[in-house]
C-alpha cells in the first residue's frame, strides 16, 4: 500500500493531466466516427447532424481561444494566489488525489446545478445544450464563458488545503468521465453502476427536454449526488434532446451566443427594471407573476 | 422536476463532505514521514535548522554519502523489511534540509553532455518544492529508462540564483553521487538508474 502514499511530483500530475485530455480527444473523434456509422446503418444519419456536429467544433475552438486568452490566467494566478490560504498541508499522493477527485465531482454537481438554475450562467451552458442530437461530440459543444465557473466551485478545495495542480486533474477527471457518457449507443449498464454512478442513460435523462426530465441528473462521475439532493430521474420515455425552446436557426455563431441574446431580450422584456434584474440571476423559467409555470 | 428538499440541507451536508474529505486527505502521508507527524503533524514548526537536520533520518534510512560512497550500491536501498516493490521511475529523496524557508529547486539530468554544462534546457526534469526541514521525496514517474544525475539547490532568498561567495556557494546545494560537501561528482559517479536515489543537501 506504499504507492497509495508515495508523494508525486505535480509537474508528473500536470504531464499525466496533458496527456489524458489528449489521448480521449483523439479516441473521441474515433467514437463519433463509430456513432456516426452505427447512424447511417440505422438510417438516422442526416445533413443537420452532420452540420451539428460541425457545430460542436466550432463552438470547442471559439471556447478554447476565450479560455486560453482570457479565462486561464485568471484561473492560474487565481488558485495559486489561493493556495497559500489553504487550511490544511494536504500531500499529493495517490490516496489524496483519489480523495480530491471525488470532492471535485461534488462540487462539480453545484457547479452544474448552478449553471441550470442562474440566469447569466444557464446563459452560457444553454449553448451545451441546444444541441437536439447526442453524440461524443456534442460533449466539446461550449458556451462562451463556460470556463468561468469552475473556478469559483472549486477554488474551495485550494483553499482546504488541496494543491492546485491536484485540482486542475481532478477537474480534468470529472470531465473527461462525463465526455464518455454522451452517447446513444450504450443503453443500459449493470444495475450496480447505474445506481452509483452517472452513466450514458441518466445523461441522456439530462441532455432531454421532456418535462420529466428537466432540471435532473446533474451529476458527473457519481449519481449518489442527485439521489441524495433529489434532482435524479430515471429514463423511461424516449428522450427529446435539446432546449425546451429550440435554436431558431442552425447557424454556429448563433449557437454560440444564442443564450446571452435571448437572456437580455428575456430581461429587457420585462416591465418592471428590478424584475429584469432579477430575470439573470433566477431559473431559465422565472417569471415575475407566480401562477406562470417554471 | 422532481421534489427538491431545503436548499439549506444539501448545502451544510456538501460542507461538511467537503472538509471531512480535506481532513482525512491532510492525514495521508507517506510512512516514512510518521515518525516526524507524531510531534509535527505538517513538518512546518520544525525547530531550528540544525537540530533538524540530523533529526530528519527515521531509523534504517542509510544517508545519501553513505550509499553513493559505495560504487556498487548507488541506489539508496533501504533497510526496511519487508521491502516494498519500487515504484517505476525516479523517486528522489533530498535529505538534510534546513528550515530556512525559500524553495528546493531540483533539477534531473539524462546526458552526461547537460550535466557537464549543466544545461537545464536539456534537463529532463526541473521542479521546485517548498523547502521543508528534514526529508522531501519527489517522485518522477516519468524517467523510467536511462541514468539520471540529480541536482539540488536551496534557493532560500527566493531569488532564483544560487547565491555563491568566490568558487563555492552560501545556499544548499546537492548532487547524486556526491561523497562529501567539498565533491563535485563526474557523471559517472552522479548518474544513477531509475529507482530511489537519496540526495543530501550540503549548507556552507
Amino acid at each position: 500500500m506504499d504507492w497509495l502514499f508515495t508523494p508525486i511530483a505535480p509537474h508528473a500530475l500536470e504531464q499525466l493531466e496533458a496527456w489524458i485530455g489528449d489521448t480521449f480527444f483523439v479516441l473521441a473523434f474515433a467514437f463519433l466516427a463509430v456513432e456516426l456509422l452505427v447512424y447511417a446503418l440505422r438510417r438516422r444519419f442526416s445533413g443537420a447532424l452532420a452540420a451539428d456536429v460541425v457545430t460542436n467544433y466550432l463552438t470547442l475552438g471559439a471556447f478554447m481561444v476565450i479560455t486560453y486568452v482570457a479565462l486561464g490566467g485568471v484561473y492560474l494566478t487565481g488558485f495559486v494566489a489561493l493556495e497559500p490560504l489553504g487550511w490544511l498541508d494536504i500531500p499529493v499522493n495517490a490516496a489524496t488525489v483519489v480523495i480530491c477527485v471525488v470532492l471535485a465531482d461534488l462540487a462539480y454537481y453545484w457547479e452544474h446545478r448552478f449553471a441550470h438554475r442562474v440566469g447569466l450562467a444557464w446563459a452560457t451552458h444553454s449553448v451545451h445544450h441546444s444541441s437536439p442530437f447526442f453524440n461524443i461530440s456534442v460533449a466539446y459543444r461550449f458556451g462562451p464563458l463556460d470556463g468561468l465557473l469552475p473556478f469559483a466551485f472549486h477554488a474551495p478545495l485550494v483553499l482546504l488545503g488541496f494543491d492546485p495542480v491536484v485540482v486542475f486533474f481532478s477537474e480534468m477527471f470529472v470531465q473527461v468521465v462525463q465526455t464518455a457518457l454522451h452517447t446513444e449507443l450504450i443503453r443500459r449498464l449493470p444495475a450496480p453502476i447505474e445506481a452509483i454512478f452517472n452513466t450514458p442513460s441518466h445523461h441522456r435523462v439530462h441532455h432531454g427536454s421532456n418535462r420529466a426530465y428537466l432540471d435532473t441528473n446533474y451529476g458527473g462521475i457519481f449519481i449518489v449526488w442527485d439521489r441524495l439532493f433529489g434532482t435524479f430521474a430515471p429514463e423511461e420515455e424516449p428522450v427529446v434532446y435539446g432546449l425546451t425552446k429550440p435554436l431558431e436557426a442552425g447557424n454556429p455563431v448563433w449557437a454560440f451566443l444564442h443564450g446571452y441574446v435571448r437572456l437580455a431580450r428575456r430581461a429587457l422584456a420585462m416591465p418592471r427594471l428590478r424584475d429584469g434584474v432579477r430575470a439573470l440571476f433566477s431559473a431559465p423559467g422565472w417569471a415575475p407573476t407566480p401562477t406562470q409555470e417554471s | 422536476m422532481t421534489t427538491q428538499p431545503p436548499i439549506l440541507l444539501p448545502l451544510t451536508l456538501t460542507a461538511a463532505l467537503f472538509t471531512g474529505g480535506a481532513v482525512l486527505a491532510s492525514w495521508a502521508q507517506p510512512l516514512d514521514a510518521a515518525p516526524m507527524a507524531s510531534s509535527d503533524p505538517d513538518g512546518t514548526e520544525s525547530p531550528e535548522g540544525a537540530a533538524s537536520d540530523d533529526a530528519t533520518g527515521t531509523p534504517g534510512i542509510v544517508p545519501s554519502e553513505a550509499a553513493a560512497a559505495s560504487p556498487d550500491a548507488p541506489r539508496s536501498s533501504e533497510g526496511r523489511a519487508p521491502a516494498p516493490a519500487p515504484p517505476a521511475g525516479l523517486t528522489v529523496h533530498l535529505d538534510g534540509v534546513q528550515d530556512r524557508g525559500g524553495k528546493l529547486v531540483v533539477i534531473v539530468f539524462a546526458d552526461e553532455a547537460a550535466f557537464a554544462a549543466y544545461d537545464v534546457d536539456r534537463a529532463v526534469a526541473y521542479e521546485e518544492v517548498a523547502a521543508k526541514a528534514g526529508r522531501t521525496t519527489l517522485r518522477m514517474p516519468w524517467l523510467r529508462a536511462g541514468s539520471f544525475a540529480v541536482s539540488v539547490w536551496h534557493d532560500a532568498n527566493g531569488n532564483r540564483a544560487l547565491d555563491m561567495k568566490g568558487e563555492w556557494p552560501t545556499e544548499g546545494y546537492g548532487t547524486s553521487g556526491r561523497v562529501g560537501k567539498w565533491d563535485t561528482p563526474a557523471w559517472s559517479a552522479a548518474a544513477v538508474p531509475p529507482g530511489e536515489v537519496a540526495v543530501r543537501v550540503h549548507y556552507p
